[in-house]
């Protein structure tokens, strides 16, 4: 069964890129542009295998988004990777602290995205 | 998928780690419990301490060999004393 | 499909434009931090997606822009006009480089100086105002003390725990990695301790173990003893794990990348395994001779001969002995490592009776022997080659994730190497150079020990013959962080996100429902409808055929029925086509604060910017054929309309200049006004202007109404600018702009008062995908009209035309309209034809503000057409409004009477 992953980015370019490696990879993607909307579709009832966060976005970050989705009752253990760029490590701590299971540098390739993904998604 | 019946717990594919609440409570409520890990390609660490600390009887290891290897390592020995493979 | 490159190039030019609206307001309020903030957002959002392609400069230039703004962003530098005229810069440059890569897939190469330029600027913004706040990097510490985590120093716990680990592990098990290592294979220890919140972090830890390679040993264990299993919390994570495996210690390292401080690694040395010897002491054996036979056949270096000596005492030695173990291990070391002799004095140290058991509990007994370290020429080579190797990896310039364990691995190689060198100096270097590259992110440090180093290691290997007063163990790399767990996310801190996000659940805010859909999608649309449209009304002409040709009338009324059906859903189809089409015109709008700002600086006026109906929508054609003229019209505004503050105090009019463009719907057309409160334009002067150049008569100097003389401005060849300016240039006038608009059916309107404004309407129609137009006759030949253009159709008697001022006139609902036959427009020289009761079917049009009568042989019906511009051969063509395809297959030219009228003229 393929895994659902969820893509959350402001970034049409971003999420295309993404959603792209992931989908050729055999992934379900779901996307949301910030945290606010990612927060409803969880809110819905949808339960991803991963989530791929941004940190900065409008409405609401995903340092916040990490904390809030980590509140959620199903979403208590789910692997959550940070996409970063190389200068914010504090980011990347500071993620972690909130209950992020890793991060990704942008620019993210292809390899390394699956390679990642393999790594904390079990039977992905 | 962890399927509970009335003395053996199956385990196939994931043992998710949803599954190491039922899991403890079963193993709680059937001390004499047997485990069934003949399907299972891997089980969360939520659920090898649940295993680890009930120290339950199995009667089948996954078949992956590698990870026969590490829950042998993790399962059979009730101590902490050190297992080495053969080389 | 569309691209990535596509989608990236949309999303760019949106973030741009976001840019410079956050730009431009701050020009009103520099401090918003919430402006800043989402600069800031836009520019890093727009330089990550820039990295997915190979545009180099493009993403040096916003890497320049984001540092810059990152610094605003954190008070480090304010603020500035300056600041903002070097954004802006960077964003026109950006734009620039984007539209090359839409037209030609990437940029021109001269680009690359252009964006070293910016850089420079960015960069020198960045650092020349935050001297005072720059926070300097900490003064690298060197500490001759034990550091706390030193790699190089080998007695630290973590090494303790791996020989507490090796010690469990039987002799022979031992032996075989030291063939592994000998043999060149990397082991390397691993403890695994997970922190016990990782599970809700998304962690497994046993998932991340079983992902490595298979280990040669492993342990899983608790790290406190299981509770009670009623008492067990299994989602508080309890593991540790432990496993030898055999991969080099970086891979290890960028396996464990995010939880470096729950893992301890350690690459296993030769002399890790040794020790301690295991077995029952037994005494009684005289070992004072082989002793020296062995340390003189070892200090001769025959090699041969202390094996003999050895394997000899090994048979008379009980095999679970101590002395037995030492013996099989010296076999074994001289065998596979001959040249260990360091190891080889250890052991036979070890065998000697002064040798005690506390001795080598923990540590191997290297202080007591006394020994020299011969150099011989292979262990020369191989140090060699070590620092060659040392040497490349130092000068790898890329950076991967793992790249601090590489340097930690080059490191504790290095540090080995030196060790057995007897070199702590060396050592005590390396560390700090070591510890500058860690901290600095650059093997520059390392690069220049190793450096010094090669220069000195003709000397070294001269000096190091004397002999070494002790044994240093070859080191190993412990690359443990201290052990930092934090137990913070606590449950008290999820309740609290509990209550703030709780209620989430109700207000499901909407999703925007927005598809971005690319331009030639919609226009493939809009072809495919047109072409509907045309067959569809061809159905009319069957209907009649069959009728008429066939005689078969209950077909006919049939098909009639059914082209109702089909002409119904075709127009809702092109009415929904066409609502796809709509776009706000604050698509053209949006560019007119960054424009009036520019302008306004450049002029130095001061000019306050409204906008209004800013989300009215108009059909994308339409919208597009605003920009240009809208633009034209606001410079003209901006640079003859409004005075210089100066100007505006002497007339008592407020310093600052107002500026509104409104945009609003009135009934189908869009209507666009442009409204400054600058000093308006005197009709005199127009009249005079249009009289010297010779735009009208004397006559008309006179009589022309002061609403009248200030349309003159549309006429082509008027500029009323005093001076040239670069703002509105030469040249292109009002005319151009009158023009610009008419082409899309659109009429401009100019009304100002002196001294109070000026104020330009534009009115446009709201589409202009479909046209109706109104088929004529004329001289055998079918001809289309805009219906725009037509006001109604009369039949003129012959009789009731007059002559005045030699044409032909007609009087209309008291108007009096000139005609004008369409066979004249046209140049054919048949006169209109007039009807059985000696009529001219004459069609009463608008062109400007007149009204004209257009006399054509006869009217017929109106269709909607799908207006195509004339191409080709045909393009220059003048008079023609473009070319349609009519039901039955036939080209309907389709006339544009304002062109055709003033060329006749």
């Amino acid at each position: 069964m393929s895994k659902n992953i969820f893509v959350v980015d402001d970034s049409a370019t971003m999420v295309m890129s993404l959603k792209t490696s992931l989908e050729l990879a055999g992934f379900k993607v779901e996307t949301a542009n910030d945290g606010v909307q990612a927060l409803n579709k969880l809110n819905g009832g949808f339960k991803p295998d991963l989530i791929l966060t941004d940190i900065n976005m409008p409405n609401m970050g995903g340092l916040d988004f990490i904390r809030a989705a980590r509140a959620l009752p199903g979403l208590r253990f789910i692997p959550i990777l940070v996409l970063t760029t190389e200068s914010q490590q504090n980011k990347r701590d500071e993620a972690k602290k909130l209950g992020a299971t890793g991060w990704l540098v942008k620019p993210v390739s292809g390899v390394d995205l699956l390679k990642v993904i393999k790594q904390v998604v079990p039977g992905a | 998928m962890l399927e509970l019946t009335n003395n053996t717990a199956i385990v196939t594919d994931v043992l998710a780690v949803e599954d190491a609440e039922p899991l403890l409570v079963w193993l709680q409520q059937h001390p004499h419990g047997k485990v069934d890990l003949s399907g299972c390609t891997h089980l969360h660490s939520a659920t090898l301490q649940v295993l680890m600390a009930a120290q339950p009887t199995f009667i089948a290891w996954p078949p992956a060999a590698d990870l026969a290897a590490w829950l042998q390592v993790a399962l059979k020995v009730n101590t902490n004393v050190a297992v080495s493979n053969p080389f | 499909m569309i691209s990535l490159l596509q989608q990236f190039l949309t999303e760019a030019r949106e973030i741009l434009e976001a840019v410079g609206d956050q730009l431009i307001g701050l020009e009103t309020a520099p401090h918003d931090a919430a402006r800043i903030n989402e600069l800031f957002r836009l520019v890093h959002t727009l330089k990550g997606n820039s990295g997915l392609f190979d545009f180099p400069d493009l993403t040096k230039v916003l890497h320049s822009a984001e540092d810059l703004m990152d610094a605003v962003r954190n008070e480090q530098i304010t603020y500035t006009q300056t600041l903002a005229d070097h954004l802006l810069a960077a964003a026109d440059f950006i734009s620039i480089l984007l539209d090359e890569i839409q037209t030609q897939g990437c940029y021109t190469a001269e680009r690359a100086t252009e964006a070293q330029t910016l850089i420079t600027a960015l960069r020198t913004l960045r650092h020349s105002s935050d001297v005072h706040s720059e926070t300097t990097p900490p003064p690298i510490e060197i500490q001759s003390g034990a550091p706390a985590n030193s790699l190089l120093s080998r007695n630290t716990p973590t090494h303790q725990s791996l020989l507490k680990t090796l010690a469990i592990l039987p002799e022979s098990e031992r032996m075989t990695y030291y063939r592994q290592l000998a043999a060149g294979m990397t082991n390397c220890w691993v403890r695994y301790q997970p922190e016990e919140e990782c599970f809700y972090k998304g962690e497994d830890p046993f998932f991340l173990i079983t992902q490595l390679p298979t280990p040669s040993w492993r342990r899983v264990s608790s790290r406190e003893s299981w509770p009670a299993l009623f008492e067990l919390d299994a989602y508080r994570c309890n593991l540790e794990f432990e496993l030898i495996v055999t991969a080099p210690i970086d891979e290890l390292f960028e396996h464990f990348r995010y939880i470096p401080e729950q893992v301890i690694i350690e690459q296993i040395v030769l002399n890790d395994l040794i020790w301690p010897l295991v077995g029952i002491e037994k005494a009684g054996i005289a070992l004072d001779d082989f002793i020296r036979t062995a340390q003189t056949r070892l200090a001769t270096n025959d090699l041969t001969g202390l094996r003999h000596a050895v394997r000899t005492l090994l048979e008379l030695t009980a095999p679970e002995s101590r002395i037995a173990s030492a013996l099989r291990w010296l076999l074994l070391t001289t065998e596979i490592t001959p040249l260990a002799h360091t190891i080889h004095h250890a052991l036979l140290a070890s065998i000697a009776p002064s040798y005690t058991l506390s001795d080598q509990n923990a540590t191997p007994p290297a202080a007591a022997i006394n020994t020299t370290a011969a150099l011989d020429p292979l262990c020369f080579a191989v140090q060699q080659d070590i620092l060659t190797a040392a040497r490349t990896i130092a000068e790898l310039t890329d950076t991967p994730p793992h790249w601090a364990g590489r340097m930690h691995a080059l490191a504790s190689g290095l540090a080995g190497l030196f060790t057995s060198l007897d070199q702590p100096t060396a050592v005590e270097t390396l560390k700090i150079a070591l510890e500058q590259s860690l901290m600095t992110g650059t093997a520059t440090p390392m690069q220049a020990w190793l450096a010094a180093q090669s220069t000195s290691i003709q000397v070294l290997t001269e000096t190091i013959t004397a002999p070494a007063p002790q044994i240093s163990p070859i080191s190993n790399g412990t690359h443990s962080l201290p052990a930092a767990r934090n137990g913070q996310h606590s449950s008290a801190v999820a309740a609290d996100d509990d209550a703030k996000f709780g209620r989430r659940a109700e207000d499901n805010l909407p999703a925007p429902r927005t598809l971005k859909v690319d331009q030639g999608k919609v226009d493939r649309l809009m072809n495919l409808i047109g072409e509907m449209v045309v067959a569809k009304n061809a159905l009319p002409y069957l209907a009649g055929r069959a009728e008429n040709l066939f005689g078969v009338r209950e077909l006919a009324r049939e098909i009639k029925a059914q082209y109702a059906v089909i002409n119904r859903i075709a127009e809702d189809m092109q009415d929904a086509i066409m609502q796809v089409r709509m776009m706000p015109v604050s698509f053209v709008l949006q560019r007119f604060p960054r424009l009036v700002r520019d302008l306004a600086r450049k002029l130095n006026k001061d000019v306050q910017l409204t906008m209004e109906g800013e989300d009215t929508e108009a059909d994308k054609n339409i919208i597009e054929a605003l920009a240009d003229p809208l633009v034209h019209c606001v410079r003209n505004s901006l640079d003859h309309g409004l005075e210089t503050s100066e100007q505006r105090r002497a007339v008592g009019k407020s310093t600052t200049g107002h500026l509104i463009i409104r945009a609003t719907t009135v009934s189908d057309r869009v209507v666009i006004e442009i409204i400054d409160d600058g000093r308006g334009i005197d009709a005199q002067v127009i009249r005079h202007k249009a009289y010297e150049r010779g735009l009208i008569d004397e006559v008309q100097l006179e009589r022309l109404t002061d609403h009248e003389a200030i349309n003159l401005v549309f006429l082509p060849g008027f500029s009323t600018a005093e001076q040239i300016t670069d703002v509105s240039g030469r040249g292109v006038g009002m005319d151009v702009v009158r023009t610009a608009i008419a082409k899309v059916n659109g009429h401009i309107e100019l009304t100002s008062e002196r001294g109070k404004g000026t104020r330009l309407k534009l009115s446009l129609p709201l589409s202009m995908a479909v046209t109706n137009v109104m088929i004529v006759r004329a001289h055998e030949r079918r001809f289309g009209i805009p219906m725009d253009a037509v006001v109604e159709t009369v039949r003129v008697p012959r009789n009731s035309i007059s002559i005045v001022k030699h044409r032909q006139t007609v009087v209309l609902r008291g108007r009096l309209v000139p005609l004008v036959a369409l066979n004249n427009l046209l140049g054919l020289s048949e006169p209109p034809h007039a009807n059985d009761d000696d009529a001219y079917a004459t069609l009463v049009v608008r062109i400007g503000n007149e009204h004209l009568g257009i006399l054509v042989d006869d009217f017929r019906e109106t269709v909607d057409i799908i207006l195509k511009p004339l191409n080709g051969i045909l393009a220059p063509l003048k008079g023609y409004a473009g070319s349609a395809l009519l039901g039955d297959g036939s080209v309907l030219l389709v006339l544009d009477l304002q062109e055709l009228v003033s060329c006749s003229n």
